[in-house]
């Protein structure tokens, strides 16, 4: 579970380690928080065979089921049709009708194409900005190293969902604009981790032996430093998929997310709330699927952070 | 010697405050759109003439470069004038500050409720390690962090729509409304809390001095209580530091649904309307908010823990 | 603890066997009987079952753990009893040293509060400024001021025997020291196992440094694969060692004069294996065709086929 692996600011040196040490060792307090690279079927034996792999895995794929069935529904969620409006869950509508009486699993089908999308979006960005500035910190280190810490440190300093919220504040909301707000906390912490395994991995005895071998920089670089900084990405953002895909709910639900008439699972709880008491399946479809898809995916992390060799 | 570690651990906070303003204030500067025009949109007048847009635009200071405009907002800010809404033209400070205290009543009960939560849960699941109950309190986390705060509210609040038959939860901001919303944060945000200290317990308790403890005559609940917990502490400050961010965005996000009249509620709407100034202002004093959570958990770290202040 | 009166009859351990759920024996039915004021050290390498003994005898082992045989503790039996019952034994009958220092004492807690603990979870309180007192005579300087200090201010040497005088608080029948000197300089360690000495209990020495046993112990009891295949005075058996396992045990051990070590091939059996005959059989260089198919039992304090006679 994530909810913010950043590092706080203003927390000294050695409590911030001790702060991700103990972080690191969620279930088992015995395990150590080496990083290690972690192989393909390292990640499938990892998420078959524990517990919260297992677990993750099947609230992943109840989601991406739900996703896929609604978009084979023939109804087009924006069929509008007053008669349909607020029916109760049946065969013909499975999570039942909205207000407009359009198909609610079509609905949050389509909402949960956005709202994964978007955050896969804000991952992608995050990720590839910080495997750029990251290695880039840690490699050539100096002044430049210092001067992105220390933006990065105050970039950190001001909560994520606020710091989304200013830069949606200046820019507008849209599809667009949410996912480059969110991004701008998550580059932020990445490069931070990304600098320190670059740094780590700079005084690899491998990077050495093939800089000695003749291999040009670059070379040497991407295969010796990139690639394991890459594999702990991965992970990393994979542990905070979860939080991300929370915090487009909460924008959207906020009004400063997506804009209308596209579909998202916070808007369109932000949208039952005056039909509550009428028709709760309105309120229940959208929030089972962010809490399906949030549990779904702390899990799946969970799941490749234990199975990583350390 | 500890003042100078606290003085230390507030020179940087002070530090880290004004370069987030700097940040913020950035972010307004570059932010598309006219404030002029807004200023005047929300007076009322629907095609200002140029002449009009380029008097407010004086009146605002955008004639100015940039640094200058940022100093001084900051000589203003720091004489406690945080500039005037867009929309209402009223100063922000004065609303900030009467939305300041009940939004400090609902971050502080959720801080409270999330430390009972997290020491009982976790703790709990600690002394039956392994076993059936710490199982479910793990499920528990798992559904609890994965169940975003607005969610929890809004489940609530059907409940007392659907039982009391109210159309509309007006929250007053005052004490005796304040457990619900504090609840939503408070279930949102105590997952990493509970499994920290149920991790810190785990481990004192499997510690050398823990097994003598035991060697000794003492029972295992005594070394849970007397070892376990106070050198789970230090880890348990830190995470709950940790969860402050997510928790600042729970507040807000609460303040929202149950419309309780705080900070939170104040920024949602002023992004909505796009209204800058209130923007920056009460997004910093998040972030103040923040770092000084920051602050303190690094003072009472260094207070339980003497080995921890000697290092920077 | 100046005039001590330990318990009578000290520890006596019979046909000691106990087997964990992963299939491990870790000790196969052996005997032992330490006297009150003799100190009988328990030697082998790591892995042999030396620290589940000292477990058992603390009634410390995991619950899953099935225990069977007698372990007699002053007229208590520790197998068997319940947790209630090990509670007033441990501590008042028993004590336990354990092998690193500076993890034995709680590092939030002054070394004074950690070795009262040993008075407190009782129900009782050490005589006035007895602690002090008694560290002095150990040989700690300046003890009443020392004992306010934390655990990291202390060295190693002295909190071992801080660690001793919590051991002795009720003048017990047997302290268990599992390798109490492992992470000392070895001109502390004298101090340490002196320290042990001086508190008149019997001693139950666990250690793989045949030195310190020489210098320190009445008896010697050589462990192998879970079970005993010598024993008798230290003198003896260190001089002269009869059991081909506990000749190659001292041919592995530097000491001065004595040549270059003779380090013994190959790797103690793992102890979810049961062994039809001598466990040792496979490395020993005496082993006949009986010593695989029977196992040798304890004869004349020996268990070994050749040396009892038996031969094939």
């Amino acid at each position: 579970m994530t909810q913010s692996t950043d590092i706080n600011t203003g927390t000294s040196a050695a409590t911030k380690r001790g702060a991700a040490n103990w972080l690191a060792r969620w279930w088992d307090p015995r395990a150590r928080s080496r990083p290690a690279p972690m192989t393909t079927q390292g990640a499938l034996r990892a998420l078959t065979a524990t517990a919260a792999g297992r677990i993750g895995i099947t609230c992943a794929t109840a989601v991406v089921a739900v996703i896929a069935a609604g978009a084979l529904r023939h109804a087009s969620t924006d069929t509008v049709s007053i008669t349909d409006a607020f029916l109760p869950p049946s065969w013909a509508h499975p999570f039942g009708t909205d207000d407009f009486g359009r198909d609610e699993l079509a609905r949050v089908s389509v909402a949960g194409r956005t709202s994964l999308s978007a955050a896969v979006l804000v991952m992608a960005i995050a990720t590839a900005a910080a495997l750029v500035l990251g290695t880039s910190a840690g490699l050539i280190g100096g002044v430049l190293d210092a001067a992105m810490m220390r933006v990065a440190d105050v970039l950190l300093a001001i909560p994520n969902l606020v710091l989304a919220m200013a830069v949606i504040g200046a820019l507008g909301p849209g599809f667009d604009h949410l996912v480059i707000a969110l991004s701008v906390g998550y580059v932020a912490s990445f490069t931070r981790m990304t600098r320190a395994f670059a740094l780590s991995a700079r005084h690899r005895a491998d990077l050495a032996a093939a800089r000695l071998a003749g291999l040009g920089w670059w070379r040497s670089v991407l295969g010796h430093v990139a690639r394991p900084v890459a594999g702990q990405l991965t992970i990393i953002s994979t542990l905070s998929f979860g939080d991300v895909v929370i915090s487009i709910a909460a924008l959207s639900f906020l009004g400063l997310g997506v804009r209308p008439p596209t579909p998202e699972w916070g808007a369109m709880l932000s949208d039952s709330r005056g039909n509550v008491a009428v028709a709760p399946w309105l309120l229940l479809a959208p929030g089972l699927a962010i809490v399906l898809t949030a549990i779904a995916v702390n899990l799946i992390a969970d799941a490749l952070r234990e199975g990583d060799p350390g | 010697m500890v003042a100078r570690f606290v003085l230390r651990r507030a020179g940087q906070a002070a530090l880290t405050l004004l370069l987030a303003s700097v940040v913020v204030w950035i972010l307004d500067a570059f932010a598309p759109g006219d404030p002029a025009q807004r200023v005047l949109s929300s007076e009322g007048v629907r095609a200002p003439s140029v002449a009009q847009l380029k008097g407010v635009a004086l009146q605002l200071g955008l004639d100015q470069p940039l640094w200058a405009r940022y100093l001084s907002w900051l000589g203003h800010a720091v004489r406690g004038d945080l500039g005037t809404s867009y929309i209402s033209g009223l100063p922000v400070r004065a609303e900030l500050a009467s939305r300041l205290e009940a939004t400090a009543l609902l971050a502080g009960s959720a801080l409270v409720l999330v430390v009972l939560i997290a020491v009982v849960l976790g703790l709990a699941a600690a002394a039956a390690a392994g076993r059936w109950p710490d199982i479910v309190i793990r499920v528990l986390t798992v559904i609890c962090a994965a169940t975003p705060a607005f969610v929890v509210g809004l489940l609530i609040l059907r409940v007392i729509v659907v039982k009391f038959g109210l159309g509309v939860v007006l929250a007053s901001g005052d004490v005796q409304d304040v457990f619900l919303p504090a609840l939503c944060v408070a279930i949102g945000s105590m997952a990493v809390p509970t499994r920290v200290l149920r991790a810190a317990v785990i481990s004192a308790v499997g510690e050398s001095y823990s097994l003598l403890a035991r060697a000794r005559g003492a029972r295992r609940l005594w070394v849970l209580v007397w070892h376990g917990l106070p050198n789970a502490a230090v880890p348990f400050v830190q995470a709950l530091a940790l969860s402050a961010a997510w928790m600042i965005g729970g507040t807000v996000v609460v303040e929202t649904v149950f419309t309780w009249p705080g900070v939170g509620d104040y920024l949602v709407t002023s992004v909505q309307q796009r209204d800058l100034p209130v923007v920056q202002a009460a997004t910093l004093l998040a972030t103040a908010g923040y770092v000084f959570s920051g602050l303190v958990a690094d003072l009472l770290t260094g207070l339980i823990d003497p080995r921890t202040r000697s290092r920077s | 603890m100046t005039t001590p009166t330990p318990g009578r009859d000290g520890l006596r351990i019979e046909n000691l066997s106990v087997r964990y759920p992963s299939g491990a024996h870790a000790v196969r039915r052996i005997s032992l009987h330490v006297a009150p004021g003799r100190t009988l050290a328990l030697v082998g390498e790591s892995g042999c079952g030396k620290t589940t003994v000292a477990m058992a005898v603390l009634g410390l082992l995991p619950g899953t753990a099935r225990v069977e045989g007698s372990i007699r503790l002053a007229e208590h039996e520790v197998v068997g009893a319940s947790e209630a019952s090990l509670r007033r034994i441990r501590g008042l009958h028993v004590g336990l040293v354990a092998q690193d220092p500076m993890r034995s004492f709680d590092p939030l807690l002054s070394v004074g509060t950690s070795v009262r603990e040993a008075w407190r979870v009782h129900g009782r309180r050490p005589v006035r400024d007895g602690v002090a007192t008694t560290l002095g005579e150990l040989g700690i300087p300046e003890p009443r001021r020392r004992l306010r200090h934390r655990p990291h201010q202390w060295s190693g040497g002295m909190l071992q025997r801080a660690a001793i005088a919590a051991a002795g608080a009720h003048t017990p029948a047997l302290i268990v020291a599992d390798e109490p000197t492992s992470a000392l300089d070895a001109d502390r360690a004298d101090a340490v196992l002196n320290a042990l000495r001086a508190t008149g209990a019997g001693v139950l020495l666990i250690s793989h440094d045949l030195e310190l046993v020489a210098r320190h112990s009445d008896e010697v009891s050589v462990m192998y694969a879970g079970t005993i295949v010598e024993h008798g005075e230290a003198a003896k058996v260190l001089a002269a060692p009869r059991h081909p396992y506990a000749s190659a045990l001292l041919a592995a051990t530097p000491r001065p004069g004595a040549g270059l070590p003779v380090p013994l091939p190959g790797a103690p059996p793992g102890l979810d294996v049961e062994p039809a005959g001598c466990a040792f059989a496979p490395r020993c260089p005496l082993a006949g065709e009986d010593c695989a198919e029977n196992q040798p039992p304890l004869h004349h304090d020996v268990a070994c086929h050749r040396v009892n006679g038996r031969a094939a």
